[in-house]
């Protein structure tokens, strides 16, 4: 009997990276999340969640949560899914590496609006993130036990290099990353 | 023996509702069976069919007033078994109808003493026999009447009476008697005093204001029992009737008169019989009246000037009549008598006027006879595109009473134009006057396109005048200040720009619309029924420039609000630093945060969240001033001088840590000493750092900051030669802060 393919083996066009980051962590309300987020699966493929999206309103509805979000096109962005067995079990540690260009006072007006939680204490807000690849696969990462802000930094260049702010976000989960389909 | 019914008497004529005798009984019933019952019984159809009169039932019957001709008979019953019935002979009572008096005319009035009109009849008696007796009758109260002696026939000649009067006519028939009389209406002869006196002609006619065609005329009324005055005229031929006024009348203004004519006028008064007693005839010689002579006239360039000379000494004004080759004729200006110029403007190139100049007065008019003038083309003019070749008026609230207006009407010649507004209504250009006009307070666009036939000469590109403004004039409301916040892109998504426009004036109580619209003319934001000035703002702006028009929904009045932009922060980026500057650090410096009264934008009711923690204005010395602090500016070396900002994550929280490296190139001994300044254990650091995109940074102002590393090293062939730094600062939860250009412009560079 001849082996039955698993994957696709006539190995597609694929291109690395990721095109654009929808990063939340308040819901329309301003309150901050509160994980594990209420998500609903795809009828028939539980890889998928399905929820609404309103670019325009920045806004998604995922589950009986309506969330505001931020479009950002990173610069060198990575998403990153490893599985790690321990004597404990099993989980994923999933990692959203991301930077922005140009430091500015409004730049980071924003980031501390967002980072911070609504108290105004630095107590780093708890994130959830869709991710669209350049394969214009759409991702949500952080949906179960939220993505944190593991480091953040930022630069000034020298030789050519851009000033930029550097981000770095861990979730470790038993949930895997979903892709995410809209209504 | 057989019944015999027996008989009753007797046939009777009687008067309307009269009582006829008692019916006997000529013979009473016999035979049969004796014991007779008797019932009397009547007809009002001769007898056709009969009615039983109740308790009538003895031989004899009296029947009481009848009104209408009735028959009667008596019915008799015997006592046998059967009964036998039987009955009478029929008598009949006949009755002649109502007397009717008739009627008499009619009231009237007199003077005392006169004798009035016959008193007629009108209808004479009806009904009873027919052979009627009459009598007139009078009374001066209306209530107790007399009979007139020999007045018996249907109509009555009255005296002349000097009292209020009352007059009928009294009938009765001969047949019925007089207690059946009837009377007819009443008549009532109203004496009104004296009669008038004998009427005379008026006198002392005089006229006076004589004028082209009119003057005033006074008279003197003679006698009495007139009843009007009429003022005649004579014709050439005779004299006519031309004003009639009441028979009081002394007096009569404007009264009309042929020009240029020695008029013959009368008064005469009329009495009631329409008889004239006229007065003697006066003249009255009206001014003279002639046309212009003169007439004459000249083209400037498109007008048409026109001159005469006035020769009248009784015209009131001249007119200037018009007319179009087509035939089409008009006044067209209305000028004093003493005017000897006219300049008509309002012509049109290339077509032909005829002219006439006419002395007026009251309606009469002397014209001159006409000349022609055609217009010549348009000379060119410069072209329309290349300066502000129209003129905006305002218009007032709640009216569409603003004009935009073409300077030189000659552009109509070689262009095209129209003219909208900002939501798409279309205007049309008087092409005589220049002017659009029915404008009401909005922006407009006019567009001016050559016309093919002078693409030779203009070329055929059109230009648009955009935004032009028409303002109310009388608008309460006006705008105080504007307070535009730029607009960002990235690289954090988007942050919309926003424009508050400051508006007072406001009417209270009133709603307000506001309206922005983008340099497309599509509209960006709108809202309604605005109370608070609050909401004249357009958030979420994005960069471009905005027209804004408030409009009060009660009086209508729009405030035009234009161009205001919305800047762009540029989303561009250089890396590295430009400049780099410390200060030394002690527990006595203090600097003041951004505050958001410093903020050009900052709005109270929209900037809630305003972060005042991430900017500094300035840094204050112990002295308590921006100055006397030393600043010390470092070189930058390329490819070495950076500055970094990292969060770590410890026990006692999250901070971050600020990191400076600097190199010190071609060290020596001046160097040295300096260097030594730099690290002495003892001396702490604030750094002001420019970054190569313009915005200056600032760290180490809360704990100072130090010198984690030095090193020198002369460097291999080759290599660098001088030494390098770290200056490390604990920034605590402040992501990296900005400080205020001013600042550091003013004390620091």
């Amino acid at each position: 009997m001849a082996a039955i393919p698993m994957f696709d083996l006539c190995q597609a066009p694929s291109m690395g990276g990721v095109k654009r980051l929808k990063l939340a962590t308040r819901d329309t309300s301003d309150n901050p999340l509160d994980f594990p987020l209420d998500i609903t699966l795809k009828v028939g493929d539980e890889s998928i969640i399905v929820l609404q999206d309103s670019e325009i309103n920045r806004t998604i509805t995922l589950g009986s949560q309506l969330i505001q979000y931020r479009i950002v096109y990173p610069l060198h962005a990575t998403v990153t899914e490893d599985e790690t067995t321990d004597r404990q079990g099993r989980f994923y540690t999933q990692t959203l590496t991301f930077e922005l260009p140009q430091i500015s006072l409004t730049t980071t007006n924003q980031l501390k609006s967002f980072l911070f939680t609504s108290s105004g204490e630095f107590a780093i807000s708890n994130m959830v993130a869709i991710i669209e690849d350049m394969n214009d696969n759409l991702w949500i990462c952080g949906y179960s036990q939220p993505l944190v802000l593991e480091s953040f930094e930022l630069q000034t260049g020298v030789d050519g290099e851009d000033n930029k702010y550097l981000l770095s976000y861990t979730a470790k989960s038993y949930s895997k990353i979903r892709q995410i389909e809209l209504l | 023996m057989s019944l015999y019914s027996g008989t009753i008497a007797s046939n009777q004529t009687i008067c309307y509702n009269g009582n006829p005798a008692a019916f006997t009984s000529v013979a009473d019933a016999s035979g049969g069976t004796t014991g007779y019952t008797y019932q009397w019984q009547y007809s009002t159809d001769s007898g056709s069919t009969w009615v039983d009169i109740y308790g009538a039932n003895a031989t004899t019957y009296d029947s009481g007033t009848l009104t209408a001709t009735r028959w009667f008979r008596r019915r008799v019953i015997d006592s046998g078994t059967p009964a036998e019935t039987g009955y009478t002979n029929t008598v009949i009572v006949t009755v002649y109808p109502v007397l009717n008096a008739g009627s008499i005319g009619s009231n009237q009035t007199i003077y005392s003493g006169t004798t009035p009109a016959l008193l007629t009849s009108i209808s004479g008696a009806s009904g009873a026999s027919g052979d009627y007796v009459y009598q007139w009758q009078y009374s001066t109260n209306g209530t107790s009447y007399s009979n007139i002696a020999g007045a018996t026939s249907t109509t009555y000649q009255p005296p002349a009476l000097y009292a209020n009067t009352y007059y009928k006519r009294r009938v009765y028939d001969t047949f019925c008697g007089i207690g059946y009389a009837d009377y007819s209406n009443v008549v009532l002869i109203t004496v009104s005093g004296a009669p008038p006196a004998t009427p005379s002609a008026p006198s002392g006619l005089t006229a006076t204001n004589i004028d082209c065609a009119t003057c005033d005329l006074q008279w003197i009324n003679n006698g009495g029992g007139i009843v009007k005055n009429v003022i005649q005229r004579w014709d050439g031929i005779a004299f006519n009737d031309e004003e009639e006024v009441s028979f009081s009348a002394t007096t009569f203004n404007g009264f009309e008169l042929y020009p240029n004519t020695e008029n013959q006028i009368k008064v005469c008064a009329v009495d009631s019989g329409d008889t004239y007693y006229c007065s003697d005839a006066i003249t009255a010689q009206t001014t003279y009246i002639a046309a212009p002579t003169g007439f004459s006239g000249y083209l400037d360039d498109k007008n048409v000037v026109l001159s005469w000379t006035n020769i009248s000494t009784g015209a009131t004004e001249l007119s200037v009549y018009r007319c179009l080759s087509g035939g089409t004729c008009e006044y067209i200006a209305y000028l004093p008598y003493s005017a000897t110029t006219y300049t008509d403007t309002t012509t049109i190139r290339e077509e032909t006027y005829s002219y006439s100049i006419i002395s007026e007065c009251h309606g009469y008019g002397y014209g001159t006879p006409f000349i022609d003038f055609t217009i010549p083309t348009a000379p060119l003019v410069p072209p329309f595109c290349d300066g502000s070749n129209y003129a905006a008026s305002g218009s007032t609230c709640g009216n569409s009473d603003g004009v935009i207006a073409i300077t030189n009407i000659d552009y109509f010649t070689y262009y095209d134009f129209t003219l909208t507004d900002i939501t798409g209504g279309t205007y049309t250009f008087n092409t005589t006057t220049g002017e659009a006009t029915g404008l009401s307070s909005n922006y407009y666009f006019l567009t001016a396109t050559v016309k093919p036939e002078y693409w030779y000469y203009y070329g055929r590109e059109t230009c648009t005048f955009d935004w032009i403004k028409i303002e109310d004039t009388d608008n309460p409301a006006f705008l105080v200040g504007v307070s535009v916040k730029p607009q960002q892109c990235g690289p954090f998504d988007r942050q919309f720009g926003r424009i508050f426009y400051n508006v007072s004036g406001l009417t209270s109580g009133n709603t307000y619309s506001f309206y922005a619209f983008t340099s497309d003319l599509s509209l960006y934001y709108s809202k309604t029924g605005i109370t608070s000035t609050e909401d004249f703002i357009l958030a979420n702006a994005n960069a471009e420039c905005y027209w804004v028009l408030i409009r009060d929904e009660v009086t209508g009045c729009a405030l035009l609000l234009d161009n205001r932009c919305v800047p762009s922060i540029p989303f561009f980026s250089q890396g590295g630093i430009k400049k780099l500057y410390l200060a030394k650090w002690s527990s006595d410096l203090d600097w003041n945060y951004w505050k958001d009264s410093d903020e050009d934008y900052f709005l109270e009711f929209e900037d809630t969240s305003f972060f005042t923690s991430t900017k500094i204005k300035e840094y204050l010395s112990f002295t308590g001033g921006t100055t006397g602090i030393t600043w010390y500016e470092l070189p930058v070396a390329n490819k070495v001088v950076k500055l970094g900002q990292k969060l770590e994550k410890l026990r006692q929280g999250f901070i971050f840590t600020d990191t400076l490296s600097v190199a010190i190139a071609k060290y020596d001994a001046t160097k040295w000493t300096k260097m030594a300044t730099l690290l002495n254990p003892e001396n702490k650091w604030i750094y002001i750092m420019q970054d190569a995109d313009g915005y200056y940074w600032t760290g180490g102002y809360l704990h100072g900051a130090k010198i984690t590393a030095y090193n020198f090293k002369t460097g291999a062939r080759g290599e660098d030669n001088g030494c390098t730094l770290e200056i490390q600062a604990v920034s605590e939860n402040k992501l990296l802060v900005n400080i205020d250009e001013n600042y550091v412009i003013n004390y620091v560079e």
